[in-house]
Formats: structure tokens, sequence, C-alpha cells
């Protein structure tokens, strides 16, 4: 149960870290950097790729693969071919979207616990009425937050995107239900597996970029995910993306639960290395 | 704490602890490194538990339903100075001023900043600013919350000896202001100087008095006797008057005697048997005598 009290605790923790992250704009930068790089490629394959080989996009596989899912997305046959074939790309892509949050929060939890380490700070810490849940939830709280503004950056910057150079209407589409399950479930949730994966990795390692290197395999899935779609020309829907949140939500729980088990007092002063 | 035991593993850190600490008081904890000194500060902050025996403190009995509780009336000052290096010090105490509940007004934080003496700096970065200076912002964290009890493990290692003797100011200052104090030191001067009483641990505790009585349970000081001629001619005579001979030097005697009568009854055998002395030089028993004793009578 987390009173007042306890949230208090909580925050002031949390804007400490926040407070640090200020002091520190090297730990943000690149994964918005990152978050913004990210929204190229669906640019590239809308915009650039077509002008550069004069092949409209509505020529291209593409536009079949955009015939293929109306099916999926009967929304998509309100649009001209080029608008479906755009519609079809900028949902592939979205993905990547997902990227940004992830290695921001691995990033930024690394930081938050190992920087504790290094400068000893966790004993002082411990010695104060906050309990170890309190704890883990103050370390996660600014990272995440963090990183659902950068998810929130990335959307922003896809949506300009697709107001500037899809055809009319097509940034409709990125308010598809599929689209805000990805944004807004999927989102936080694989964030969150990212920031627990961090604070475990965190407890065991010395060095932020360790702890960021081995939390990165997170990127796999979501990379072998994208690939898959690509390849198969075709639109997970958005059932499937409730399944895999539903999976990622089930694996949050069993990962916090890890996470309390690896605060505790005892475990941090003397296992932790 | 009663009865105080931690174990880990096979190793016994802690060893049946029995220790009580007044208001207003000073205790020192000596003892060699694995002496057990900061895992007891560990279990009386409540970041250990025991595994055997109990802690009160303010009539409150720390077990793990009362743990919160018990840490805010508790003020650790941990071995390393553990501060947020890239946040001013006012940042760094406001925090933890927060996490212990105190109001969020500032006061109580620029007070404690003005009675460790640091409201001067208290804009600077914590990195930015000098070991002894660290270490009384550190300081200023384990009173942030006003506590009762104020455990110091080792607060002057590692500093120059004019922040030394500024740290040590501000521990007799806490022991003013009624607080009980408990300090791990290696530094048996400073332990003499600023401590009530001085407890020596090794897992168990081997002693624990004032620094007075315990220089006095080492009862034996020595004597350094020079005679004129060589001295060793005298060793049998120092001997038959009840003194252990430790060294003869040339025309030196080094005698280990007990007992206030001692060196008049050895002074006077020696002149009644003829000898000529130059010098009588008895060296009270030092504290670090007593420590040394103490922990190698404990193997």
């Amino acid at each position: 149960m987390v009173d007042g009290r306890a949230w208090a605790r909580i925050l002031a923790l949390a804007r400490k870290d926040a407070e640090e992250v200020r002091h520190q704009p090297g730990l943000v930068l690149p994964a918005l950097a990152m978050g913004a790089g990210l929204t190229l490629p669906a640019f590239i394959v809308m915009v650039i790729a077509p002008r550069l080989t004069g092949e409209a996009l509505a020529d291209s596989d593409f536009a079949e693969a955009a015939e293929a899912a109306i099916g999926l997305a009967p929304a998509l046959a309100a649009y001209s071919l080029e608008g479906r074939a755009q519609a079809f790309v900028l949902q592939q892509f979205l993905l990547f979207a997902l990227l940004a949050p992830v290695l921001g929060s691995l990033s930024l939890a690394a930081q938050a616990i190992i920087g504790e380490k290094q400068s000893r700070a966790l004993e002082p810490l411990l010695a104060t009425p906050i309990r170890t849940g309190e704890l883990l939830l103050a370390k996660v709280l600014t990272p995440f937050l963090i990183s659902m503004g950068l998810l929130l950056a990335t959307f922003l910057l896809y949506l300009g995107g697709t107001a500037l150079w899809a055809e009319p209407g097509v940034w409709r589409t990125l308010f598809w239900t599929r689209t805000l399950v990805l944004y807004g479930v999927m989102g936080p949730l694989v964030s969150l597996t990212a920031l627990m994966m961090a604070a475990i990795i965190s407890s065991r390692v010395n060095d932020a970029r360790t702890a960021q290197q081995l939390g990165g395999f997170l990127v796999l899935p979501l990379m072998a995910l994208f690939v898959t779609q690509l390849l198969g020309q075709f639109l997970l829907g958005t059932p499937a993306l409730l399944a895999m949140a539903g999976l990622l939500a089930l694996s949050d729980v069993l990962l916090v639960g890890l996470g309390i088990r690896i605060f505790q007092r005892e475990t941090i002063l003397m296992r932790w290395k | 704490m009663h009865g105080l035991s931690r174990r880990f593993g096979n190793r016994l850190a802690v060893d049946g602890l029995s220790l009580e600490v007044g208001a207003g008081e000073i205790v020192s904890l000596l003892g060699p490194n694995g002496a057990g000194k900061t895992t007891t500060f560990r279990m009386l902050a409540g970041l250990l538990p025991p595994s055997a025996g109990s802690i009160s403190i303010g009539g409150t009995a720390l077990t793990p339903d009362t743990a919160d509780a018990v840490r805010s009336r508790v003020g650790l000052l941990t071995e390393a100075p553990g501060l947020w290096d890239r946040l001013s010090v006012r940042w760094n105490l406001r925090t933890y001023a927060r996490l212990h509940g105190v109001a969020a007004d500032g006061a109580r934080v620029d007070a404690v900043m003005s009675a460790v003496g640091i409201d001067d700096r208290a804009d600077e970065r914590v990195g930015a600013l000098s070991k002894g200076l660290q270490q009384r912002v550190a300081l200023a964290r384990a009173l942030v919350h006003d506590p009762p009890l104020v455990l110091l493990d080792e607060p002057t290692s590692g500093l120059d000896p004019a922040s030394a003797r500024q740290v040590r100011d501000l521990i007799v200052r806490l022991r003013a202001e009624g607080r009980a104090v408990m300090v791990s030191t290696h530094n048996l001067a400073e332990a003499e100087a600023i401590s009530d009483r001085i407890a020596v641990l090794s897992s168990r505790l081997l002693a624990c008095d004032t620094p007075r009585r315990l220089r006095e349970r080492r009862q034996a000081g020595t004597v350094v006797i020079e005679v004129e001629g060589e001295a060793a001619s005298w060793a049998s005579v120092a001997r038959a008057a009840g003194a252990s001979v430790d060294a003869v030097e040339g025309s030196a005697l080094l005698l280990r005697l007990s007992g206030e009568r001692a060196v008049p009854d050895v002074v006077s055998a020696l002149v009644g048997a003829g000898a000529r002395l130059r010098r009588v030089d008895p060296r009270d028993a030092s504290l670090e005598d007593a420590y040394l004793a103490l922990v190698r009578a404990d193997g």
C-alpha cells in the first residue's frame, strides 16, 4: 500500500533523479536523437525513394500489400492507391518508434542505479525510512516518465512528417486503434520491461554501458517483429498487438517481482557488486 | 542493544554484543578491521537484521515492523560520504529531509547547514567541495531529521588534521545537544579525546569503559632506568623487586611494572644493591597499550 508519506518519499527521490538528468543532458540526447532517427526510414521509403527511383509508391509492392491489408484495416479503402500505400508503410514502420523509449529507459535506469552504486550513495539512502519497493519505484519513475516523453516526441515527429509529406488525410491513420495500442499500451509496457531489466542488470554490474548493452537484447524481439512484417508485407493487427501486450504485461509483473526481491536492503548491502 | 549477534554464513561478525548508550554520551567503538563495527552500526540503523539479540532505541524495540519508524530516529554517517556529487549541498540535504518526512519549507535544512558551517556553500555542487567539506555535508545529512541517536562510521578518516579537528568539534557539540553518539574509529587519540566511554570490539565486546579506566586496566606501565655502567648486572635485582625486564640496552633497563608502589620499590632495591641511577623515566600505559593488550589477549 502506497500512502501519502510513501509517495512523498518516492517523489523526493524521483525529483532528485530528474535533477541529476538535468545536469547530464547527454543521458537523454542520444535516445532523443535515436527516436528522431527512427522516424526517418518510413519517410525515406514513403517520400525520398519514389523521388529517387521515379516509381510512385502506388506502383510498388507496398500498394499490393496495402490492398491485401484492407481486410485488416477497412479504413484504408477510403484513400487513393498512393495514400493506401503510404498509410501501410507508416503502420509497418511504427514498431520502430518503440525503440526510442526502450533505449531511453535502458540508458536512464542503468545510470540512476549504477550512479548511486558508484557514488556509494545507496547505504545512506537505505538508512532513511524509504521502503525497498518505494526505492525501486522511485528509481524507475523518472526514467519511465522521460521515456514516455520520448515516445510522445517520436509520435509527434511521425504526425508532423505525415501531415507534411503524405497524401492529405493520411495523418488520420496515426489515430487508428492499432497505432494507439502500439503507442499507448505497448510503448509503456515495453518501456517498463526495459526499466526492470536495466534495474536488475544494474544490480550485478558496475558500468552503465554494460547494463545498457546487456539490456539492449530487448531490442532484438522488436526488430524481429519489424523484419517479419516487412518481409511478409503484412501488418500485425490490433488483436495480435494486444496479445503481445498481454505477454509483455505478464513479463513485467514477473520482472517487478524479481526487482522487489533484488531491492531488499540486505541484498543491496551484501550482494550487489 | 542486548546480546546482539550477526552471522554471515559460517562467520560470526558480531557476537553477543550488549551495550547501552545514553543521551548526551559519546561512545567510541574501537577494534581491528573486520571486528564488526560497521555491521553493528548497520544493525542499529535498521539496515541489517540481527541474527540474534535485541535493539531498543529511545524505548522502541527495533523489529521489522518498527524499522521504518526507528530509522527516522537514527542518523547514520557512512564510511564513504555517498553524496550526489552533481547536485548542490542544498539539493542533497533537501532530498534527505523529504525522505525523512521533514517539512519541506527548508528551515530545518538551513538550520543544519548553519550548524555544521556549510551554509555559505549551500548552492555549490558537492563534487566541487573539499573532502573535509563533503564530510560536513554528510554529517549534516545524518542530522537533517534531528535524530536522538547518531552513528558515525570513521568520521575523520582521510581528512587533513584541520578538517578532522572541525569534525571532532562538531561531534562534541552533538553530545552537548543531548544526542547519544556512537563513533567507530581507528584513531585512538581521537577516541580518547572525545569519548565518554570506549568499547573495544573484536566480534564480541572485549571491554567498555572510560578511557582512563581502560588505561588503568592495563596497569603494567613501563619504566626506563638508566644506571652508571652496564645495566645487565642489575637486571636480576630488578626482577627480584617484582619487575619484568623487557629489554637491557647498554646502561638502560626497560622494565614492565605493575601497581602504584612498583617504581619506588624497584628504585629502592637497585639503590640498596649499590646501583648508581642516572635517570628514572616512568611511562604510563597508553590507550594504545590497553587496546593492543585487549586485542592480543583475544587472539
